[in-house]
């Protein structure tokens, strides 16, 4: 259960990214996983390079998955400048073909830079209680909620309560009319994919400390998962994103734990495709556009 | 009223605006005097909403100048360098190196810079933010502003204006009516503090009660020292709170007269007034 729910976690994670982007640009944008797998090799080498794979301190770590978030934050904002942001004004054809090979690109240079898999060094300390009979906790797992929750309501306060997060909401519902009110949309775009990126980020290190593995093309599969979370929750609404990837990581760990767990992918995108059958726009999603 | 010492505070000259082989506005002249209501008559598709949007910074125009109080709002046109070069491939080149290679001109003020010179905008079918509360959608109207106290300033006295708004500051603007998503709208814009106010068709698709009680509020807004150029299809209303009006047509003006004279003039009547009134 708590491992589901951590799964979960790092779903909704990474599927913000894909929400944030898409409520502001109508852009899916695809190179996201990547910048993902990219959080998980950065957390490493920063590890290493600090001293804190020698010798790991809880304010370390914490230093390391901030270097890791403010590396990945300039990738995706460096992603939407070079890539995006000069077709703006294309079709969205073009865009999506974009967004696609700039995935690809960071997946290959990802191949060429980091090689294949690569072991991941324990930066925590592990343990497991038994606080309940059957009840088993891991300490990863409490660790991967726990800082899940701080972000979470980090972005719930930005989005919610600050200027930034108004004039985010405002992009989301109108570009032009919010740049008639004097917001800057090319700077709220940009600082939405650093969010959305360093979110990536921090679920990356997170994933890495748990795992001990990390892998150049981690950002193909954890992505397509996230955007199915995106999707699944409605994409475009962050509590959709944040639904979803619960959603998913429940059901993935039900299933692997009642059914063989070759089956986890095939009900992961049946219960996509099920919720969608009913709910074109996602649990959370608005079906309607409103207009005038 | 209408004195020759007044000063201009929006000077539009020679304005032409493309949508890519549209010609929409054909070398548009207009001004808009300090204190005072400018009203712009059009149909359908004459090219009304184009020209604030302009004024706004969404639309670049291909030449003419837009001046605020004398400051030019636009930019230069690009040079015959860069017309060769692909747009998707100069935007990535930063604007800064661009401009030195010759490939761009002096850019336009951009829409928020034109917003912070004080030209705030009501847009037209009103546009409030509707996942947004009404305090929310007024505080963004102040986006470019750090003057705490003059917001808070700026937030009573709209508030005053319109109590409507008070009683609903923590509802959603979109489920306000259309009377009170048109009243929002107006008020947002003034949340910029402008020293000229856009209006876009506030009449449009509200009952005439509603409408008589947005253009008092216009008036008395005007009165108060901010100047407005108020660009309506209803004619009648528009000409009697008004002291210049100009008529567009098909992206020309074709009439330029204090509003007085507009409202006896048989033409006018005929076009825009729907007989009847
Ligand atoms: N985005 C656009 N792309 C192409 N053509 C456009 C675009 N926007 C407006 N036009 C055209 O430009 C002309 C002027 O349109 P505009 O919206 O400025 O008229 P308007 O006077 O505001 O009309 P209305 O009273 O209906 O609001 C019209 O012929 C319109 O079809
Ligand atoms: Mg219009």
């Amino acid at each position: 259960m708590l491992n589901g729910l951590s799964l979960g976690a790092i779903y909704a994670l990474i599927a913000l990214g894909y929400t944030m982007v898409y409520g502001t640009l109508q852009l899916i944008n695809f190179a996201h996983g990547e910048v993902y797998m990219i959080g998980a090799f950065a957390s490493l080498y920063l590890a290493r390079w600090t001293g804190v794979e020698e010798n790991p301190t809880l304010p370390g770590v914490a230093l390391v998955g901030l270097g890791a978030m403010i590396f990945c934050a300039a990738l995706g904002m460096t992603i939407e400048r070079v890539a995006y942001r000069p077709l703006r004004k294309s079709s969205r054809l073009n865009i999506l073909i974009t967004a696609i090979g700039v995935s690809l690109l960071l997946q290959n240079l990802g191949l060429m830079m980091f090689g294949a898999i690569q072991s991941f060094p324990t930066l925590l300390p592990e343990t497991q209680w038994e606080p309940l009979p059957g009840l088993h906790l891991r300490s990863t797992d409490v660790v991967t909620l726990s800082v899940t929750l701080v972000l979470m309501f980090g972005l719930h306060h930005l989005v919610e309560r600050t200027q930034f997060g108004r004039a985010m909401r405002a992009v989301s519902h109108s570009r032009d009319t919010a740049a008639m009110m004097g917001i800057p949309v090319d700077r709220v775009v940009s600082i939405t994919f650093a969010v959305g990126s360093a979110l990536a980020a921090a679920a990356a290190l997170l994933v890495a400390m748990d795992k001990h593995s990390i892998r150049p093309d981690m950002g193909a599969t954890g992505g397509l998962k996230a955007f199915v979370a995106a999707v699944l929750g409605g994409i475009g609404s962050i509590p959709g994103a944040v639904a979803g990837g619960f959603l998913l990581g429940l059901c993935e760990t039900l299933v692997s734990g009642y059914l063989a767990s070759t089956w986890r992918d095939a009900i992961a995108f049946g219960v996509l495709i099920f919720i969608l059958l009913f709910r074109p726009a996602g649990l959370l999603g608005r079906s309607t556009v409103e207009k005038v | 009223m209408s004195g020759t010492d007044q000063r201009i505070a929006l000077q539009i000259t020679d304005l032409n605006v493309f949508y890519g082989p549209i010609h929409a506005l054909k070398g548009v002249s207009l001004a808009v005097a300090e204190g005072q209501i400018t009203t712009l008559l059009g149909a359908n598709g004459a090219g009304k909403t184009t020209l604030l949007r302009t004024i706004s910074g969404l639309n670049s125009p291909s030449s003419g100048s837009i001046r605020l109080f004398g400051e030019d709002l636009t930019g230069d046109p690009p040079p015959a360098r860069g017309a060769s070069i692909p747009p998707s491939l100069l935007s990535l080149v930063p604007h800064r190196v661009a401009r030195v290679l010759g490939w761009v001109g002096r850019p336009g003020l951009a829409p928020d810079e034109i917003v912070a010179r004080g030209i705030s905008q009501s847009p037209e079918g009103r546009q409030v933010f509707p996942n947004l509360t009404v305090r929310e959608n007024l505080q963004l109207g102040a986006y470019v502003r750090s003057d705490t106290a003059g917001i808070a300033a700026d937030l009573s006295r709209v508030l005053g204006l319109w109590p409507r708004l008070r009683e609903r500051l923590d509802q959603l603007a979109g489920t306000l009516s259309g009377g009170e998503q048109q009243m929002l709208a107006i008020a947002r814009a003034m949340m910029a503090r402008p020293k000229v106010l856009l209006l876009d068709e506030p009449s449009l698709g509200l009952a005439p009660v509603i409408v008589a009680g947005i253009f008092e509020t216009i008036s008395e807004i005007n009165r108060e020292g901010t100047t407005v150029l108020l660009v309506e299809q209803n004619a009648h209303l528009a000409l009697r709170v008004a002291t210049m009006a100009y008529v567009l047509e098909t992206g020309e003006i074709q009439k330029c007269a204090p509003a007085a004279e507009l409202r006896d003039d048989p033409a006018i009547r005929d076009a825009y007034l729907g007989g009847g009134h």
